[in-house]
């Protein structure tokens, strides 16, 4: 399968959380009970992302900086599916891998418990199950089980689907379902498809209205979040009202781990000098020592400072 | 000999306290002991169980070094204690660990499920690879108890020795400096004051700087507690070293501050400024303590510009770790529950209960020659 991608329009979410919705059905997550209305930055339920709700409609308001005017937007939270993520090169373990088309899955017989991966990822998706003596990490997994996946590999999942759902494999015998938000969207502000088309087709919007979409802080060009971030991901984002007012970070296009790949390459560096100059180090003061103690055999006033230096 | 008596019931007493909590804490999940969060994955536990445990121990490479390969016999005295101490403090990260991983029993998936790409792999490999070689090195000191019958084995330690230490060394410095690599990940979190590509070099650098301050603090309380005599001019050796190592330490922070142009952040009125200030503050002070020659002669002084940079240190990973994160995500902040400060009491409880029994029962300290 191809690289595949969602393109998410911030203009023409209307907030109606159906993909909420059918995220926590085809997940079989339970629905959670708010504590309060307020449970963070922005109104919705719940407040944010959590063990059992791997995908959430965020409600805030803004001032826009063009008009000064108070404003307010829908938008979505959930795994970006980077292309390059922080928390596959960051799991001890490797219980965390990135498929070929986009999804980003996570083998829970694997891990260890030792949450590195929320320490690492730029955006703050992976959930640990804290009240569990068996804890696991959860998040969105870009439907990898609807996408790419056989039928034995979905198992009891894909009971209840139509035949027309079923029918949709592509000539490896692997399922081609769109993600299940994508699917519940009545807006269209979530458009499933490859990455290249769907590029393509958040720069033909750009296109037809060039000044109304934000430029790039950084680069000056357009920008459709998620072509470049972090070295790219599988949502890619498009809206006219910036995306840093979106309550979207403004990330570095280098990969999550481009620093600790260094850190690891000069790994085998690092011991290897240290072995050499602790060695040369090691010869050396014994020489010295060898030396002394033989010039203070002819001295023996000398004897006692030798052992000094 | 009361007082004795009631620090011993305080030890026993905490270390016993975090056992409950930890079984516990493997029954109900981390929720419902700790105040970690999905905003803050990593606490108390990780920032001064692990990250300062293992720049406390670095006491036991830097003495090592000192002594074996650099030949000087000098300080000889405080070695065997120096790898018993760092020995302990490993061993006490990983019991750490055990507390806090999410699933303890798949601590040994490491052993055989590799990722190479994983800065936390490396430093597992290093801590288990140190483990390793730190029993081993302090293995001849509980074999000569029985040398008659071991004797052909510790022929073969003395001969090894060499080798193990280099071993020691270089794993210290890998994983002292990967300790500070892993927020190399945290990249789009941590504060600019914290955040820089030479945190492994920073951490490496602090790590040697500790190493040595640890020692003194250690002998001191070592002398007190057994009562045994303090190796002045050994300590006062060391304390001779801090000021460089220190100063090297502070140089290369600044200099690092001030090419990313971060330095200016440290003028502006915020927590983080003022944390910053704090840990940098603590060993600025240590060397100037420990610079005049007539301070160090005072083992008080030596004692607390010694107990300056430790503590200067333990800062530093506490805000690497924690106060330097901000809470970018769903704005919750986090402070230690009871629990998790008992836990981190009762763990090194456990570990001065024992290096308290090794050092009754082995000969731990050697008679200073001269």
């Amino acid at each position: 399968m191809k690289p595949m991608a969602i393109l998410y329009d911030f203009d023409r979410c209307m907030g109606c959380r159906a993909c909420q919705i059918i995220c926590k059905m085809w997940n079989q997550n339970a629905a959670g009970k708010p504590s309060s209305f307020f449970q963070g930055p922005g109104y919705q339920n719940p407040g944010t992302l959590n063990d059992n709700t791997f995908s959430v409609v965020r409600y805030e308001e803004f001032v826009d900086p063009k008009t000064g005017e108070l404003r307010y937007y829908f938008g979505r939270t959930q795994c970006m599916s980077c292309l390059k993520p922080a928390c596959v090169s960051a799991c001890i373990v490797g219980a965390i891998e990135k498929l070929e088309h986009g999804p980003v899955v996570w083998h829970g017989e694997k891990c260890m418990g030792c949450r590195y991966c929320m320490v690492a990822c730029p955006f703050g998706i992976p959930k640990f199950e804290w009240n569990s003596n068996n804890p696991r990490i959860r998040k969105c997994t870009f439907c990898a089980n609807r996408q790419g996946s056989t039928y034995a590999e979905v198992g009891a999942k894909f009971e209840g689907y139509s035949d027309e759902q079923r029918a949709r494999l592509d000539e490896d015998g692997r399922l081609q379902l769109a993600p299940a938000c994508a699917t519940a969207c009545p807006s269209d502000t979530m458009v499933y498809g490859t990455r290249e088309a769907m590029l393509a087709e958040a720069y033909a919007r750009i296109d037809a209205a060039p000044d109304a979409y934000p430029k790039h802080p950084r680069t000056g060009k357009p920008w459709v979040y998620g072509e470049h971030e972090v070295g790219g991901t599988s949502w890619l984002l498009l809206s006219t009202i910036p995306y840093d007012k979106l309550g979207l970070p403004v990330l570095s296009f280098e990969p999550a781990d481009h620093y600790t790949k260094i850190s690891m390459i000069s790994v085998p560096i690092t011991f290897t000098a240290m072995a050499i100059a602790m060695g040369g180090a090691y010869y050396l003061t014994k020489r010295r020592g060898e030396v002394k103690a033989s010039e203070s055999k002819s001295e023996k006033s000398e004897a006692k400072k030798g052992g000094e230096s | 000999m009361k007082a004795k008596g009631l620090a011993k019931l305080l030890l026993w007493g905490l270390a016993i306290l975090a056992a409950g909590i930890t079984f516990y804490r493997w029954a109900v999940g981390l929720g419902a002991v700790t105040h970690l969060s999905d905003t803050w994955p990593w606490g108390l536990w990780i920032g001064f169980d692990l990250l300062c445990g293992v720049a406390l121990a670095a006491g036991g490479f830097t003495t090592a070094a000192v002594v074996y390969v650099f030949h000087r016999e000098k300080y000889h005295p405080v070695a065997r204690a120096a790898i018993l101490t760092a020995f302990l403090g490993y061993v006490l990260v990983v019991v750490a660990l055990l507390v806090d991983l999410g699933r303890p029993w798949a601590i040994i998936h490491m052993m055989w499920m590799w990722n190479p790409h994983s800065v936390l792999f490396e430093v597992g490999c290093c801590v288990l690879l140190y483990l390793t070689v730190l029993a081993l090195e302090f293995a001849p000191v509980v074999l000569e108890k029985w040398s008659a019958r071991f004797g052909k084995v510790l022929d073969l330690f003395e001969k090894v020795k060499i080798a193990l230490v280099i071993a020691g060394i270089c794993l210290s410095t890998l994983h002292q400096s990967s300790l500070g690599s892993l927020f190399l990940a945290a990249e789009h979190r941590q504060n600019a004051l914290w955040f820089t590509p030479m945190l492994p070099v920073l951490f490496f650098l602090s790590a040697v700087m500790v190493g040595p301050a640890m020692v003194i603090v250690e002998s001191n309380i070592s002398s007190r507690a057994l009562g045994k005599e303090l190796e002045k001019d050994v300590l006062e050796g060391l304390a001779a070293a801090l000021p460089y190592l220190a100063g090297l330490y502070i140089l290369v922070k600044f200099l690092d501050l001030g090419f990313s142009g971060d330095v200016t952040l440290l003028f502006e009125s915020s927590r983080y400024a003022t944390l910053f200030w704090i840990e940098i503050l603590l060993p600025v002070a240590a060397i100037l303590i420990l610079m005049s020659r007539s301070l160090r002669k005072n083992p008080r002084a030596v004692w607390g510009g010694a107990s300056l940079i430790v503590l200067g240190v333990v800062v530093n990973r506490l805000n690497v770790c924690l106060a330097s994160m901000p809470d970018i995500f769903n704005g919750r902040s986090y402070f230690p529950s009871w629990q998790e400060f008992a836990v981190t009491l009762g763990v090194l409880s456990a570990g001065v209960i024992a290096y308290g029994l090794v050092a009754k029962y082995f000969k731990v300290f050697e008679e200073q020659k001269t």
